[in-house]
């Protein structure tokens, strides 16, 4: 795999990394604005089928005016985020949630109608003021995004891992990666590039998908771009025991309970204004406390919906229901058990995103969707997710357009390029010490659900820490036996990579606050902690600061006590 | 995970093959079919199915034991002390 003359060179104006709702939609934008322009989107699996975007739980939250905007942004900054979230971004998002959501409805999307034929909304977990629509299920969303973006002439390259990013003279130039099934390496030369490649699952089966392995805030880290509340980590939804697809908003927004081995329904302990229409990851952190009083296991019950309901959970959610199907389970007749899913740092933790385009502190790059720190940023409300992703997207795929379009051909420099090259397929060459990836993958799952997901404390980080110092160490002993273990391996490279940034800024932050939870510090101290937790790598070495955050520039701000 | 295809009714328009997030399955030249290659990776997610024409694709209900959501709520309990 060594020299120059075995890449595939692939020269671009605009190089979108990663295909799901955020990416697709910096397609299509990009090719809007500039219908002329080279639209390059790449994926390790396929675009439109690859990442969490498929396995959306069937509604978009957005809002629509008649929709009280400043209720919204309150509730979004003050009890959502908890002054964490960037209250220009909230705002922005939240009002062209609107405009992506009609974009949605001409590609075509499926939205759930009533008997007049007008589209119906619910309120959504986590806000009294925000609401949802339902649509026919994730994949059938994102196939409809996906053949837009293809019609519009956006390019997927698909089953190409991008291992490292580019960079020249301090700019981002393109990226470097191969191709899972082929093995051929790629140099993508990119005048200007939207990094779209998604959040941390701590899975390979993170909401349903796979892969979801960090590429996102990793890429970013190595090319020195800064993490921002990487203490986030947590449960980021809770789901039906032994499948992998979760879906609250239509179930708990649709009248669904949630019960203790009593039939208790038990968040009146922990929310009694939100009930079942709280934080995910406050409902995830509730069943974990059940449990250790006792009263575990817990479940959704449905028993007593109408039937009109029933079906809308059905249709929103076809995948969650061949799973029920799969264990002899029925929703409308059955009790589900359900768990806490797995740790994600989606709530609000990724690159440091500058502004809702998406821009970061590295020029000639955009960060949007679950990649940047704001798209867990006020749990599924309009800032987040689906709506999130859309929105900063579809900004950062037109300033990205308008950047290539004033710039000349990048320079690439071909010692960096052969470096990342020896990186990427380092995996493949065989040691005497070799490790297998699924050994150093499985430790690395085990440290990340036992330490550093829902409820953390001093001693159990420090145990993540010193787990994470071996498993370093182990990550460049790990050894490839094809292609699809290479693309493994670099899944778990970027795993371990964020699992120490997250150990670390758990640790330093000695307070709890949204998904972030000390049980040595289980209250939240607004007199030292309105601050943002930096990450930034200096050579191999994890760097931490923090930031007030500056609420003084902004609307709203928590009242101190005297 | 994913068990079998059913060789009988897949007539090999590779829609499972294009979408599986985690490269489980690709197409096999030979026969023109769809074919299980790294079932051990495969995680339940279903994408498969839903994109199969013609239901021939066979998915168990628990994903791979140690990446299964399963296996990580009892890594939680252990983690804070307790046993189910």
């Amino acid at each position: 795999m060594k020299g120059t003359s075995e890449d595939k060179v692939v020269e671009t104006d605009v190089l979108i990394i990663g295909g799901g709702i955020a990416g697709l939609f910096a397609g299509i934008k990009a090719k809007d604005e500039a219908p002329g322009a080279t639209v390059t989107l790449v994926d390790k699996a396929c675009p439109g089928a690859s990442g969490c975007s498929a396995f959306a739980a069937g509604v978009f939250p957005y809002w629509q005016p008649g929709d009280d905007l400043e209720a919204y942004l309150e509730s979004v900054v003050t009890t959502n985020s908890e002054y964490l979230i960037d209250q220009d971004y909230a705002e922005t998002a939240i009002r062209e949630s609107h405009d992506r959501f009609k974009d949605l409805l001409e590609y075509g999307v499926d939205f759930e109608e009533d008997a007049e034929g007008k589209i119906k909304r619910f309120p959504i977990v986590a806000s009294k003021e925000s609401y949802c629509s339902a649509f026919a299920g994730g994949p059938h969303l994102m196939w409809k995004v996906r053949t837009r973006a293809l019609r519009d002439g956006v390019q997927p390259l698909e089953r190409i891992a991008i291992t490292d990013l580019l960079k020249s003279d301090g700019r981002c130039v393109g990226a470097v990666g191969f191709h899972v099934v082929r093995g051929d390496p790629y140099v993508f030369k990119a005048k200007a590039t939207v990094l779209a490649a998604g959040t941390l699952y701590f899975n390979r089966a993170p909401i349903g998908s796979a892969g979801v392995a960090g590429d996102g805030p990793a890429l970013a880290f190595r090319a020195g771009v800064e993490l921002r509340n990487m203490e986030q980590s947590g449960s980021a939804t809770i789901g039906p025991k032994g499948l992998g697809s979760p879906g609250l908003h239509v179930i708990f927004g649709g009248g669904g309970h949630l019960v203790n081995s009593k039939g208790e329904r038990f968040m009146q302990r922990y929310n009694p204004t939100l009930m079942e229409l709280s934080r995910r990851f406050d409902m995830a952190r509730a069943i974990l406390q059940e449990w250790r009083e006792g009263r575990g296991p817990c479940y959704v019950d449905c028993r007593h919906l109408p039937p009109d309901r029933i079906a809308t959970i059905r249709r929103a959610l076809p995948l969650v229901m061949r799973g029920l199907k799969s264990q002899g389970l029925d929703i409308a007749r059955d009790r589900i058990e359900y768990i806490p899913y797995n740790p994600s740092i989606m709530h609000q933790a990724g690159a440091r995103l500058k502004n809702a385009n998406g821009e970061v502190n590295l020029e000639g790059l955009w960060v949007v969707g679950t990649a940047g720190d704001f798209c867990g940023g006020a749990d599924t409300t309009a800032v987040t997710a689906l709506p999130g992703s859309s929105v900063q997207g579809a900004r950062a795929g037109r300033m990205a357009v308008q950047h290539a379009a004033k710039s000349g051909p990048p320079t690439i420099n071909a010692a960096e390029v052969d470096r990342l090259r020896e990186a990427a397929f380092a995996p493949l060459n065989k040691r005497s010490d070799g490790l297998s990836v699924d050994s150093v993958f499985h430790r690395t799952l085990e440290v990340a659900f036992r330490y550093i997901n829902l409820l953390k404390s001093e001693d159990m980080l420090n145990k993540a820490m010193q787990e994470l110092g071996s498993l370093k160490a182990d990550v460049k002993r790990i050894v490839a036996k094809d292609f699809h273990e290479l693309r493994k391996a670099h899944d778990v490279r970027n795993m371990v990579q964020l699992s120490e940034v997250i150990a670390k800024a758990s640790l330093l932050r000695t307070e709890s606050r949204r998904a972030h939870y000390r049980l040595d510090h289980p209250t939240r101290d607004d007199r030292n902690w309105l601050k943002w937790v930096i990450a930034s790598l200096d050579g191999d070495e994890v760097r931490l600061s923090t930031e007030n955050i500056p609420l003084e520039k902004w609307r709203y701000r928590p009242k101190l006590s005297g | 995970m994913i068990k079998t295809i059913d060789l009988n009714a897949c007539v090999g328009c590779g829609n499972c093959a294009l979408v599986c997030p985690n490269d489980i399955i690709r197409m096999d030249e030979s026969v023109q079919k769809a074919s299980i290659v790294y079932q051990e990776d495969c995680t339940a997610c279903r994408l498969c199915q839903d994109r199969c024409p013609f239901e021939a694709i066979d998915v168990t209900p628990e994903a791979a034991k140690k990446s299964s959501e399963t296996y990580a709520m009892s890594q939680y309990l252990a983690g804070l002390g307790i046993s189910p």
